[in-house]
């Protein structure tokens, strides 16, 4: 082998020379191609040239290295950048990705070429490999000339198609690709010399269209489109980003409060699809929903102002009040529509609706609490012949709806307590006009406040079924034992006392036709049970009695009082107003309520003398036998005692009560507390049924403090602790 | 405790039994026995004030008492003994063993105590006469000691968040209301005149 003839470098060279030229000229379009035979010289030439090591200068692996470098140079400098610098645009475009394809098939053919190098001698120098010089000969001499120009062409065609025209989306990959290879692996050459252009020129290019952009929420759909034909994929959320802040984020409130398509004006004019684009537009932006949900709840706190406004003007008697209410239903079945439909139950709108609710519910339209009229309202759906005609179907949902609006106010139990008041109403004079109802609407008060909420309605709903069960055993005792006979029809309605709302009981002096039956049903009673106690209440109760009149016989419907005070006029034809009072046991006010109902009002069935239309205590009565009427059958209405102060001051009573047993129980568990926090958990235990004003808290505080129960720390006095001695 | 020895009791002596109470509940409080000692200082209080009430002498003349110890005792050095004075009035001016005293009564010892000491003295007290429609608890006896302490005359120092009872809160919400927190400021210059006016600036003890 020591025979091998020594290769200059020259004579080697020009060999290497011609096939190179033959590399040009196929990539130059020539149809030639490369036999295996001159492969295999071409390639034993290097490895010759290489391994012919005796003498050192004969050893030419540097000098090959540098000359491979060389190809490349000469070939770009003298071909490709001349053939691209006179190309503009789109072809520019186009051109560098063929001489880009051109490239790489000639760093794959001249790296086959010239691989011994790799071998040892790149290898024991640690030089860039082959293809890597290859890639930066391009990189240096082409694609740092004209990546300006390439990035501003892509921008450019980008910019077209965002303008609807069609363009090859192809070309445009491949483009990128330049970029995404010629950073042999790392995104930074994607990222600094387009990517950044690109996202900059993006911002600029929607924020200059981003007026425009409202009613085309489909924007960012559209870019995610083309994102996937040919832009890097990791641009994808950057370039959305982008866009959603140029077009969405900077112009949120201006977009917002537009004076003829802010979300003022959609929610004005009701433009649902409008407002469902603009949910979906803003809930892809960080924190883009609350501006929007910010404007629901004024909106809605503006309505439900107007609607307080309105009832304000026009309610002068509680007989309007029910439209308050069906307003405030139509009002939150509107927006709670908004809330499902367009904004997507998102719980952000829930909240703002709540909120919005809880401003205009719990304010006080002309002198009454809404809790009041929510009571009232419940009162005329359930009641017979009330003002609201409804069919079933469409009374369960507006019970639905009630129970919905009372989640937003925070007088509840005064809710609970009216509602009570109206239902005992109801029960008692027989005005319920569905036992079906009233036991629906209890399911769904039970559901949504808890079971201690209803347990007394409940209460008194079961009390009537087994009232009625009670008047048939003593219709069966007084057939069975004729003795007892009370006189008269008598229908007791016996009532557990802690279920019903507290009614003054008094010691009114009975006529004997009444003393008797209430003694013929307390001896009937007595045979059931021995330790119950019976109060009766005469305020609740009905007569039924003849008025024999002169030209005819009335049947008169009276209430207990009023009766008693007729059967008076039996055994004497005038009364003076003192006798009348010592003879019934009876207030001053309630009599001359009585005394008005009976000679003042409609049916004067006594005359009163002066005659005036006040009763006063030196008036004299007298039976009218000259009164008559074209009915049979009347009923003499007393006019109701206001109950609405007594309500409002039972549920203040019952309210020190929840306060002082929940400061206790907190108390019991937490043993010491500072006073901030104990009042915060009262407040919180306490919400569900109302809500404790401050100072109502701190009252109960000092009284649980001066019963002992608890003491202020000698230390620290803003904190409590449970009183030792009671531990 | 027979009833001779009550008679001859003054209000120096109910005082001095009063302190020895209070300062052995206090010096040897021991964790494990808090709750006997507790007991122990309530019963003893008590028997305390069945003596004072056996005393007729001194519950008829029971404010000139509070103020001639006022007088005797050193209050103007210590605080905490200012303090024990101050609870001890609301416990000698309790009636048969009632939890709390009459307006009337609070009125009249809080103007003998803390004269000199709180700012606000006068108008504390004509606000309570003709807004406190309840009797004046223990509590609210004790609180108002603190309040005086820790509110200037302008009412800074007033944390609206905290723990002070509804009728402290509720003064000064009327002191706002009638605009005299500035006004205020001059009508005290005139009480400023009595020595004791300087606010306390000791801490509480222990």
């Amino acid at each position: 082998m020591s025979e091998v003839k020594i290769i200059e470098f020259e004579e080697g060279w020009n060999f290497m020379q011609m096939g190179i030229t033959k590399l040009k000229k196929i990539l130059e379009g020539e149809e030639l191609c490369f036999s295996s035979q001159e492969y295999m010289m071409l390639y034993t030439t290097i490895f010759n040239m290489c391994t012919q090591n005796k003498p050192p200068p004969n050893d030419y692996s540097q000098h090959l290295y540098d000359k491979y470098r060389e190809a490349f140079v000469e070939y770009i400098n003298y071909t490709v950048l001349p053939s691209l610098r006179e190309r503009h645009n789109e072809f520019i475009l186009r051109e560098i990705v063929k001489r880009w394809a051109n490239h790489k098939i000639m760093i794959r053919w001249l790296s086959r070429f010239f691989h011994y190098l790799e071998r040892f001698f790149i290898a024991r120098r640690s030089l860039p490999g082959l293809d890597e010089v290859g890639l930066m000969c391009f990189r240096d001499l082409v694609y740092e000339e004209l990546k300006g120009k390439a990035r501003d062409a892509v921008i450019v065609l980008i910019d077209k198609e965002r303008e609807g025209e069609q363009i090859d989306r192809g070309l445009l990959k491949n483009v990128l690709d330049i970029f995404v290879g010629i950073g042999m692996g790392k995104m930074e050459y994607y990222e600094n010399d387009f990517e950044d252009a690109m996202l900059k020129h993006t911002a600029a290019y929607y924020s200059r269209k981003a007026s425009s952009w409202i009613v085309e929420d489909s924007c960012p759909d559209y870019i995610k489109i083309r994102v996937s034909h040919y832009l890097h994929v990791v641009s994808e959320t950057k370039l959305l980003e982008k866009v959603q802040n140029e077009s969405l984020v900077v112009y949120t409130n201006q977009l917002l409060e537009k004076e003829h398509s802010g979300c003022r004006v959609l929610l004005r004019d009701d433009k649902a699809e409008d407002l469902s684009r603009m949910y979906r537009l803003f809930h892809r932006i960080h924190k883009g929903l609350e501006p929007v949900s910010n404007m629901f709840k004024q909106h809605v706190v503006a309505e439900g102002m107007v609607l307080v406004q309105q009832a304000e003007d026009t309610t002068h008697s509680k007989s309007e009040t029910p439209f308050f209410v069906r307003k405030l239903i139509e009002l939150y079945d509107k927006y709670m529509a908004y809330v499902t439909n367009c904004f997507s139950i998102n719980s952000l709108f829930h909240k703002a609706l709540k909120e919005a609710f809880e401003v205009f519910c719990n304010k006080i339209v002309s002198g009454f609490s809404s809790a009041e009229l929510l009571a009232s309202y419940c009162d005329n759906i359930l009641k017979k012949g009330g003002s609201e005609q409804l069919s079933d179907d469409a009374i369960e949902e507006t019970l639905d709806k009630v129970v919905k609006l009372l989640s937003y106010i925070n007088d509840k139990d005064l809710f609970a307590e009216f509602c009570r008041k109206k239902l005992s109403r109801r029960l008692l004079f027989d005005k319920s006009a569905n036992d079906e109802h009233e036991r629906l609407i209890l399911t769904k008060l039970k559901q949504h406040c808890g079971g201690q909420f209803t347990s007394k309605m409940e209460g008194m709903v079961t009390d009537l079924t087994l009232a009625r069960e009670n008047q048939n055993n003593f219709q069966e005792y007084l057939s069975n034992n004729p003795s007892p006979s009370p006189g008269i029809d008598l229908t007791v309605t016996v009532l557990t006392s802690g279920f019903w709302p507290s009614y003054k009981s008094c010691d009114l002096s009975l006529p004997v036709e009444m003393a008797k039956c209430v003694q013929v049903f307390t001896e009937f009673y007595q045979t059931k049970t021995k330790h119950r106690k019976l109060t009766w209440i005469y305020s609740l109760g009905t007569c039924n009695g003849n008025g024999k009149f002169d030209s005819k016989t009335i049947e008169l419907i009276l209430g207990t009082y009023q009766a008693a005070v007729l059967l008076l006029f039996n055994s004497s034809d005038r009364l003076s107003y003192s006798e009348i009072k010592s003879q019934l046991n009876l207030a001053d006010d309630d009599l001359i309520r009585l005394l008005q109902s009976l000679s003042c009002a409609k049916y004067k069935i006594l005359i009163k003398e002066p005659s005036n239309t006040t009763v006063s205590s030196s008036d004299h009565f007298e039976f009218n036998s000259k009164f008559t009427d074209r009915m049979r059958r009347i009923r003499v209405p007393l006019p109701p005692v206001d109950e609405r102060k007594k309500v409002v001051e039972d549920v203040g009573k019952e309210r020190r009560y929840a306060i002082d047993a929940c400061i206790v129980r907190i108390m019991k568990s937490r043993k010491v507390l500072p006073h901030q926090q104990l009042v915060a958990e009262c407040v919180e235990q306490l919400s569900s049924m109302f809500k404790p004003d401050l100072k109502a808290i701190k009252k109960q505080m000092e009284d649980v403090i001066t019963r002992d129960y608890m003491e202020r720390d000698q230390e620290n006095p803003n904190f409590v602790q449970v009183f030792s001695l009671n531990q | 405790m027979d009833s001779p020895a009550a008679n001859h009791l003054d209000i120096f002596d109910i005082y001095g039994r009063y302190c020895d109470i209070m300062s052995g509940a206090y010096a040897t409080r021991n964790l494990v026995d808090e709750l006997q000692k507790t007991r122990f200082t309530r019963e003893a209080l008590n028997q305390l004030m069945k003596l004072v009430d056996s005393s007729l002498h001194i519950r008829a003349t029971i404010f000139e008492e509070v103020y001639k110890l006022k007088l005797r005792l050193n209050l103007e050095a210590d605080f905490s003994e200012f303090s024990r004075f101050y609870d001890f009035v609301f416990f000698v001016i309790r009636e048969n063993r009632q939890k709390n005293i009459t307006i009337s009564k609070a009125v009249t010892g809080w103007k003998i105590v803390l004269a000199g000491r709180f700012r606000l003295l006068d108008h504390w007290c004509d606000f309570v006469e003709k807004n406190q429609r309840y009797n004046i608890s223990e509590d609210t006896w004790q609180q108002v000691l603190a309040f005086s302490r820790s509110v200037h005359e302008n009412l800074e120092g007033y944390d609206r968040e905290g723990a002070w009872p509804v009728l402290i809160d509720d003064f000064v919400e009327h002191m706002y209301r009638i605009g005299g927190v500035d006004t205020i400021s001059n009508s005290f210059c005139f009480s400023c005149g009595d020595s004791g006016a300087q606010p306390f600036e000791d801490s509480f003890p222990g």
